[in-house]
């Protein structure tokens, strides 16, 4: 059931009618539907995991109340590292428990030792780091008294498992979700016209953009043997526009379907492709995300590090990133993506950039600013894309050999590419022009009369229908984290 | 929330209203036209020919209206279904055919010991079936029963441009590039075997007839031959060729035999040097343009067509 299937359309219908029109008119039980419905949703995705959403809930919930109610810092602390740690084993467990065995038979067996370790079969509980993530932060929150302790547990288990964010995020945090749990939505006509107009370009780049792009990628990444170069530079350029448009596009689905429900989440993606440098890209992508490591992890260690000045920066950056890559899963290709990214920070940390706000003066700066930054983060999801560093390898060096400079050959027809190629320009276009607003058509023709904006959202909408059966719909990537 | 709803509905009845339009453009831009070569559901409507050849892909690449016109002198059109070996489905498409012109004179079935008698109750993969998607919406009464046939469901039906969308048919219906696709009327094949692609095989003996089920090819065949007698058409069965790897001369018998039974005029294309001769074929089935000439020839010689279309009903 997810977002772009017909199931979820019947699922919201319906729940949003009751929500509005049934129990509209009380707080108490417009949360206990929010929660019901949540739960409904999980439910239908995987309902063995639903009583690990339920227990960790409750268990975080249990903790902060014991933090604020603790007399000494002794108990506090206890509250604080039981509450992590039950969340994090959980999350470890699932995640990482192969890699990790696996990683340490590896290290024994270059010390000539072959110790009888097996794996586990495990299944992924879906959008586990993401409630784990909000979770942590929550308890880390109470602990350091930004918070207080959620005292209404409806509330609290509506924050861990609201399901718009359930799955995929955005991360939000407690100080600014659980005080809208607080308080009884009332149906505003501005928000909800503002959500739909934003589930449906977050549908737009999940099914025009990211679906189209998806069978070429798949193509070219399965097969990178039997491809030019030039073949495999288009396949790292649209991969990365895939995985913008899918992640972005589900984000602004989710945000989109919380206004409905009278909730304002904080955005996810801040046009990340027009930012100028490295650091600035990280701004802008996976906001809840990087803002979230950015608190709870990078601060703590740069405050470590402190004396050790620029080093300091660059060793809690690089952590930072690191783990920013392992979050993604359990796969060494996926800390080397972070690993990249955190070394690229390395110039602006020697030049004294990272913190300075980018006052580009001239265009042309500018410009190249965002063309490089561009291809750097293109390049790099190469690795994120690949099954192993030795494929990424071979890629890399594949995509970089003679055959750079021939015609590429796509095996999905060249039509089908220039329509591709075609979208993705109208959303960088749309995006460029909006990139002042919360999302990319939330400002587009909104002050031209109604006949234009109807139009362009009738080309939306007609795109999206269209779209919808040149390929299988592809599950939203991110669902795999 | 009014005012929403109120937005919700006049944007939706725009929405229809715009797509509506989109498919009537498109129904008309396809109108009397085929999208594939396949679909000759409009291409072949007032052509009113004097001689229909029906069959399945076999009957669709072996029979060249071009050569019946000139030497026998009656107009010809070949109504063939790709992919159908079933007398059921010649049936629909002769009634479609005669919904939309005079009845023919003569109509030659293409006969094989691979044709069924055929039922409705089959699955809703067919072969071209995409090629018909742009007849599904909103159906036209003489298409009606192949739309059915094609399972086309009622969101295929009713809602516009669902089934252009869902069988990926937009870009043919816009440029209708494939409209022409068989210009002789006829899937007339001018390849060779490739014999490395595809294999010399006897696959094709396992889809012959089996016993049990020849009854009911025999009713099949002799409703089809009442519904012809009916419009006062002569229906006329020929046997045409396949690679010697798939011929079995016990098999091929039992098409005539039932032909004989039911006092269809019936004639035997099968020679035995078309069948031996690997440059007749682009496949085990199927003859290419060089072997339909050879077969032509055969037909030509052998008088049995002069004397049958002599007897004109």
């Amino acid at each position: 059931m997810t977002f772009n299937s017909i199931e979820f359309l019947a699922f919201f219908l319906s729940f949003y009618l009751l929500y509005w029109q049934i129990v509209g008119k009380s707080l108490k039980m417009q949360n206990a539907l929010l929660l019901l419905g949540s739960y409904l949703f999980y439910a239908w995705f995987s309902w063995k995991f639903l009583a690990l959403i339920i227990i960790s809930s409750a268990f975080s919930y249990c903790c902060g109340l014991s933090i604020s109610k603790a007399e000494n810092e002794k108990r506090k602390s206890f509250f604080l590292y039981l509450a992590i740690f039950q969340s994090l084993g959980l999350l470890l467990f699932f995640k990482y428990f192969n890699f990790f065995i696996t990683a340490v038979a590896d290290l024994l067996a270059t010390i000539n030792l072959n110790p009888n370790i097996h794996t586990l079969k495990i299944i992924l509980p879906l959008g586990i780091s993401f409630y784990t993530f909000r979770l942590i932060s929550y308890i880390l929150d109470v602990y350091n008294e930004k918070i207080d302790a959620a005292n209404d547990w409806v509330a609290f288990f509506n924050y861990v498992a609201f399901f718009p964010c359930l799955l995929a995020g955005p991360i939000d945090r407690a100080d600014n979700f659980i005080p809208q749990l607080e308080k009884k939505r009332q149906f505003s006509y501005a928000q909800t016209v503002d959500g739909f107009r934003q589930i449906l370009w977050g549908l737009f780049k999940k099914i025009v953009i990211a679906d189209s792009c998806a069978p070429i990628t798949n193509q070219l990444f399965d097969h990178y043997q039997d491809y030019p170069g030039s073949s495999l530079l288009i396949g790292a350029f649209l991969y990365i526009i895939q995985i913008y448009a899918d992640f972005s596009g589900y984000s602004d689905m989710a945000i989109g379907i919380a206004k409905l429900l009278g909730f304002n989440i904080p955005k996810n993606f801040n046009y990340p492709f027009f930012a100028q440098n490295i650091a600035e890209f990280w701004k802008r992508w996976h906001i809840s995300l990087t803002s979230w490591m950015t608190e709870y992890v990078y601060t703590p260690l740069s405050f470590i590090f402190r004396s050790s000045g620029k080093k300091g920066v660059m060793l809690s950056i690089i952590i930072n990133f690191v783990l920013v890559g392992l979050w993604h899963g359990s796969n060494w290709t996926f800390i080397i993506f972070g690993l990249l990214h955190g070394l690229y920070f390395i110039p602006l940390i020697l030049n004294g950039t990272l913190t300075k706000r980018n006052k580009t003066t001239s265009n042309l700066k500018m410009w190249f600013g965002i063309f490089s930054t561009f291809a750097i983060v293109m390049l790099t999801a190469v690795i994120f894309r690949c099954e192993s560093i030795s494929m990424a390898f071979e890629y890399y060096t594949h995509m970089f050999s003679k055959s750079l400079i021939s015609k590429p050959l796509i095996t999905t027809g060249y039509v089908v590419l220039m329509i591709t190629l075609l979208y993705i320009t109208l959303m960088f276009v749309t995006e460029w022009f909006g990139k002042n607003e919360n999302y990319g058509i939330a400002g587009t023709f909104i002050k031209k009369s109604r006949a234009l904006r109807w139009s362009f959202y009738m080309f939306l909408v007609i795109s999206i229908y269209y779209f919808s059966f040149v390929d299988k719909t592809q599950l939203f990537m991110y669902l795999q984290f | 929330m009014k005012q929403l709803l109120k937005n919700i509905f006049l944007f939706a009845c725009v929405l229809l209203v715009v797509i509506s339009v989109l498919q009537i453009a498109l129904s008309i831009r396809t109108k009397g036209k085929s999208i594939s070569g396949y679909d000759t559901l409009d291409l072949t409507a007032n052509v009113n020919a004097d001689l229909v050849f029906l069959g399945s892909s076999r009957g669709w690449a072996h029979f060249d209206p071009g050569f019946f016109e000139k030497n026998y002198h009656l107009k010809s059109v070949n109504i063939g279904m790709n992919g159908f070996s079933e007398i059921l489905v010649s049936e629909l498409r002769l009634k479609n055919y005669l919904s939309k012109n005079k009845s023919p004179k003569f109509v030659i079935l293409n006969i094989d010991p691979f044709i069924k008698a055929g039922n409705l109750n089959h699955s809703i993969a067919l072969t071209n079936k995409n090629d018909y998607a742009h007849f599904a919406f909103m159906p036209s009464k003489e298409n009606m029963e192949m739309v059915d046939f094609y399972k086309f469901d009622n969101f295929e039906k009713y809602i516009p441009l669902y089934a252009i969308f869902k069988y990926k048919i937009l870009t043919d219906c816009i440029t209708l590039r494939n409209a022409n696709a068989f210009p002789e009327g006829y899937e007339a094949n001018v390849e060779k075997w490739d014999t490395i692609k595809d294999p010399v095989n006897t696959k094709a003996k396992q889809h012959y007839i089996k016993d049990a089920e020849i009854p009911n090819l025999e009713n099949a065949l002799r409703k089809l031959n009442a519904f012809c007698k009916s419009k006062n058409i002569k229906l006329i069965c020929i046997q045409t060729p396949v690679y010697k790897s798939a011929y079995d001369a016990k098999a091929f018998e039992i098409p005539k035999q039932i032909c004989q039974k039911l006092n269809i005029p019936f004639v035997d294309a099968c020679d035995e040097k078309i069948i031996s001769n690997i440059d007749n074929f682009y496949n085990t089935i199927h003859l290419n343009k060089n072997g339909v000439a050879e077969m032509n020839k055969l037909l030509k010689n052998g008088k049995e067509l002069d004397t049958i279309f002599k007897i004109n009903p």
